[in-house]
């Protein structure tokens, strides 16, 4: 959410600094100001929850890290530059607010919204990369046929075999695999891994989820802004609050009909292209079955059977009975796969497809529970244009539906409809990115087992440590509430805190 | 070292460098915002608590730049060295989850300082503070183990004999950690002090009484690390001897520090002499401040680069030191992938880019127009 209001907000914001350019309505840059503020405390929040993202990731799963040293080093690296142009920009921002010309301020904000867009797009990147190994050619599909080849094989297949095998080797033998990269040695003879080290960003899975998530996390922060002003207008009534949504709907209705009819489809198609599991758990297809209509946004050939599992297990006979020693001793003569030696790929790949279809109930209902948060949003959006612009036969269509209503109860109706599917759609899509890449943490190459830490969380430390988050999460979104609620008071504080006026 | 070696060095040590001058800032600051706050309120001095406000706002600029810093460290030590994190993030993880948990109190604590103020009774808003304040402390104090165990390999020592089990909880038993941490406290309360006191004598922000309070807190802890000082240099003469003949220059240095040490002794010198013009200048808050108190906020800082340059830079050739030797950084450099100089330069120049315009926006900020109208923030 945090994220979300750092995406959203900028354009929000801009929005509302064009208008006040252009009109010379204080109300306008009043709204951009609190906005502001909002934004300034939503970022120091967001860098917390940043931290424990980041630290959780090579702390609680530090065989992570050698995905950040390898295919998420690049992404990882330019990131750094996105975090700290958004710092610069947003603090030249709030310094130089009300001080320079509203159009100087507006670009300064687009400023802000271009490094957080980008810093976005590469996290993004190197998460896309675990859904879609980009780099590695046909290693995945080695071991796993019915997985598609994933771009040049960027990255050497001894030194992937090789530490694939290790880490199998430690986890059958009751070791800790994360703690395999410790030991130099061990590093040293995997050995150079990776020749090109932007591979990740070359993967049009990536493409595909950079446009997709980024733009949902506008959408979702553009809605925060909207409900939040819609609920203020309900109490208020004032015209200040109402000429604000009139700035802000606009952006939202364009933002909300590109999502769905453009960067979902191509993310619906990516996933179908580099995540063959996850399609299946998404349309539920334990056996494969026929659907014109998913089968056509699906495949674009309404005939196209929608693949399911049946399909994926019948994929693994082809193996035979190649056992795991087998494969990795192809790859790499001579190489011992050690308490892996003897196990058989087949069962090895039908024991992760039941364990894959496993999360189908939840999987599905996710996806579909999304899909119909996206149309509630999509309605809520061109219900609320529609009532509040001249829209021909829409207007008056929803001035017969919501006119019994009133004003501000539809303008409330509508906003917080739009608020809360535009965060359940994005919760939703984030949990089907992720729960359907299981069983693996990167896709046909890795378990969470793997790269998980080997030490034993206390559950007094563990639970002392979620009641402290939580607490500094709840306190801090008061904290915004507040904030956006009582700008005057804000800033009268602010200014008796600089000796003016106590 | 080869050329990679040195660069992926000197990049993690660029960036602790520029991260250490403004965490010890914040630090300070916060320190000094909190208790002059508390004082302002048990004493009803309405100056006191505007000090403490004006303080806060030092902090407030450098946070969220310090906690990027923070971030740059963190992935040019995964990234650049992921067998070291590897090593820290198992052996040391409960002292990370300490700074962890505390960097999550520090960040919200302090919004909610700023925004309280003067909205929640003085009780509940100096305990705030405090709260902000010793968050503040605690992420060093995580932290700070990684630097222990890098110069005397305590508890990574057990975990590579295999007691690895018995490390974690042994780690806090590094018999370096204590002056190591010590030090640090003392100079970022030290810093914080300077730092306000310079603040104040900044033209248009001129305060006597409060840089007197900023000078007598620099001051204080300036003395007190007159003892912290020698107390980790003697530390390191029998847990680092490596370390610690770099510092003084020794027939057994490995690469020869005492230069820099005795520049960073010859700043101290000159930072006290400073002070103690100040001090007679100031007299206790109903003098004047003289404009070369402008100098005392940047003489610190330069004398916590200088140090911090010893201790982590005066390990060279070495990155984990083991005695009278160590190991070099290729023992934990990233053998997977390797990143071009020139990506490497290029972002090193963006960033520091970005460094030159964050200060023109706290100069801005703090002496233009930050403090003498209506703050936005």
């Amino acid at each position: 959410m945090f994220l979300s209001i750092s995406l959203g907000f900028p354009l929000v914001i801009c929005g509302l600094m064009i208008k006040y350019s252009r009109s010379g309505d204080p109300d306008y840059f009043r709204a951009a100001k609190t906005l502001a503020g909002v934004l300034a405390l939503n970022f120091a929040l967001g860098a917390v929850t940043g931290t424990l993202v980041e630290f959780g990731l090579v702390q609680a799963w530090p065989g992570s890290i050698f995905v950040i040293a390898t295919f998420g080093l690049a992404p990882l690296v330019l990131e750094l530059i996105a975090f700290v142009g958004e710092i610069v920009f947003l603090l030249w921002f709030v310094i130089s607010l009300g001080k320079v010309k509203a159009s100087y301020s507006a670009s300064i904000m687009g400023l802000y919204f271009a490094f957080a867009a980008l810093s976005g797009a590469l996290i993004t990147a190197v998460n896309s990369w675990l859904n879609a190994p980009w780099g590695t050619g046909s290693i995945a599909s080695a071991i796993y046929p019915f997985l598609p080849t994933y771009g040049p094989a960027s990255a050497d297949p001894q030194a992937l075999v090789k530490l694939k095998v290790a880490l199998l080797d430690s986890l059958l033998s009751g070791g800790a695999p994360s703690q395999l990269i410790q030991n130099s040695t061990v590093a040293r003879s995997i050995g150079l891994t990776l020749n090109d080290p932007f591979v990740a960003l070359s993967s049009p899975y990536a493409g595909a989820s950079i446009l997709h998530n980024v733009m949902a996390g506008v959408i979702v922060g553009v809605s925060i802004a909207l409900a939040g002003f819609a609920c203020r207008y309900f109490r208020s009534g004032s015209s200040y609050h109402s000429k604000v949504i009139r700035v802000v709907l606009p952006i939202f209705l364009v933002l909300i009909l590109i999502q769905p009819t453009l960067f979902g489809d191509m993310m619906g198609k990516a996933v179908v292209s580099y995540d063959p599991t996850k399609f299946a758990l998404i349309e539920g297809a334990s056996s494969s079955y026929s659907n014109p209509l998913v089968s056509f946004l699906a495949y674009g050939d309404p005939n196209h059977a929608i693949v399911g599992f049946d399909a994926l297990r019948n994929a693994t006979r082809s193996l035979g009975n190649l056992t795991v020693g087998q494969l990795a001793s192809t790859v790499v003569p001579g190489l011992s796969a050690g308490a892996a030696s003897n196990v058989s790929l087949a069962q090895v790949d039908l024991a992760d497809l039941a364990s894959a279809q496993a999360n189908m109930g939840f999987v599905n209902a996710a996806y579909y529970a999304m899909i119909v948060a996206g149309i509630l949003d999509v309605f809520s959006a061109v219900a609320l244009a529609s009532f509040a612009f001249r829209v021909p036969l829409l207007s008056r269509l929803a001035g017969l539906v919501f006119r019994p209503l009133g004003q501000r109860r539809t303008y409330l109706l509508l906003g917080l409809l739009a608020g809360s599917t535009s965060i359940l759609a994005s919760a939703l899509g984030w949990a089907v990115r992720e729960v359907g890449r299981k069983p693996w943490t990167v896709y046909g190459l890795i378990y969470p087992q793997e790269v998980v830490s080997p030490v034993a969380m206390n559950p007094v430390v563990m639970a002392t440590f979620v009641g402290v988050f939580v607490s500094m999460a709840v306190v801090g979104i008061y904290g915004m509430y507040v904030f956006s609620t009582r700008p005057l008071k804000f800033l009268e504080l602010l200014k008796r805190g600089a000796g003016e006026g106590s | 070292m080869n050329g990679t070696e040195l660069l992926g060095f000197s990049v993690l040590g660029t960036a602790v460098l520029v991260h250490i001058i403004i965490v010890n800032i914040t630090i300070g600051t916060g320190w000094i915002s909190a208790v002059a706050r508390f004082l302002g309120w048990r004493r009803q001095d309405p100056a006191l608590e505007s000090m403490g406000r004006k303080t806060f706002k030092i902090l407030i600029v450098h946070e969220l730049f310090s906690g990027v810093w923070g971030t740059i460290i963190t992935i040019v030590l995964v990234g650049f060295f992921p067998t070291l994190a590897a090593t820290v993030t198992d052996i040391l993880f409960y002292p990370l989850l300490i700074s962890l948990s505390s960097i999550i109190v520090r960040i919200p604590s302090i919004a909610l300082f700023w925004y309280t103020w003067g909205k929640v009774r003085p009780s509940i808003h100096s305990a705030i503070g405090f709260v902000m304040a010793l968050s503040g402390f605690a992420i060093p104090f995580g932290f700070r183990f990684i630097f222990a165990e890098i110069t005397y390999p305590y508890a990574i020592g057990m975990a590579l004999q295999g007691a690895r089990d018995a490390a974690l909880t042994a780690v806090f038993s590094n018999p370096l950690y204590v002056p190591l941490i010590l030090h640090t406290w003392a100079g970022a309360l030290s810093i914080g002090g300077f730092v306000v006191a310079s603040f104040f004598a900044i033209r248009g922000n001129v305060d006597v009484k409060s840089a007197w309070t900023g000078l007598w807190h620099g001051v204080l802890f300036l003395g007190a690390q007159g003892a912290m000082g020698p107390f980790y240099l003697l530390s390191l003469a029998s847990l680092a001897p490596l370390l610690y003949s770099n510092v003084l220059g020794l027939a057994s240095a490995s690469f020869d520090v005492l230069p820099l040490f005795v520049l960073k002794i010859s700043m101290v010198a000159v930072l006290a002499a400073t002070s103690i013009l100040v001090w007679r200048r100031v007299k206790r808050g109903s003098g004047s401040v003289p404009r070369f108190a402008l100098l005392l906020g940047p003489l610190a800082m330069a004398v916590a680069v200088a140090g911090e340059f010893i201790n982590d830079g005066g390990r060279y050739p070495y990155m984990l030191l083991l005695g009278t030797g160590g190991l070099p950084p290729a023992d934990f450099m990233n053998v997977y992938t390797s990143l071009s100089p020139e990506v490497i330069y290029g972002v090193l120049a963006v960033l520091f880019l970005f460094v030159g315009m964050f200060v023109a926006v706290v100069y801005y900020a703090l002496n233009r127009r930050f403090l003498s109208s209506s703050p936005a923030v």
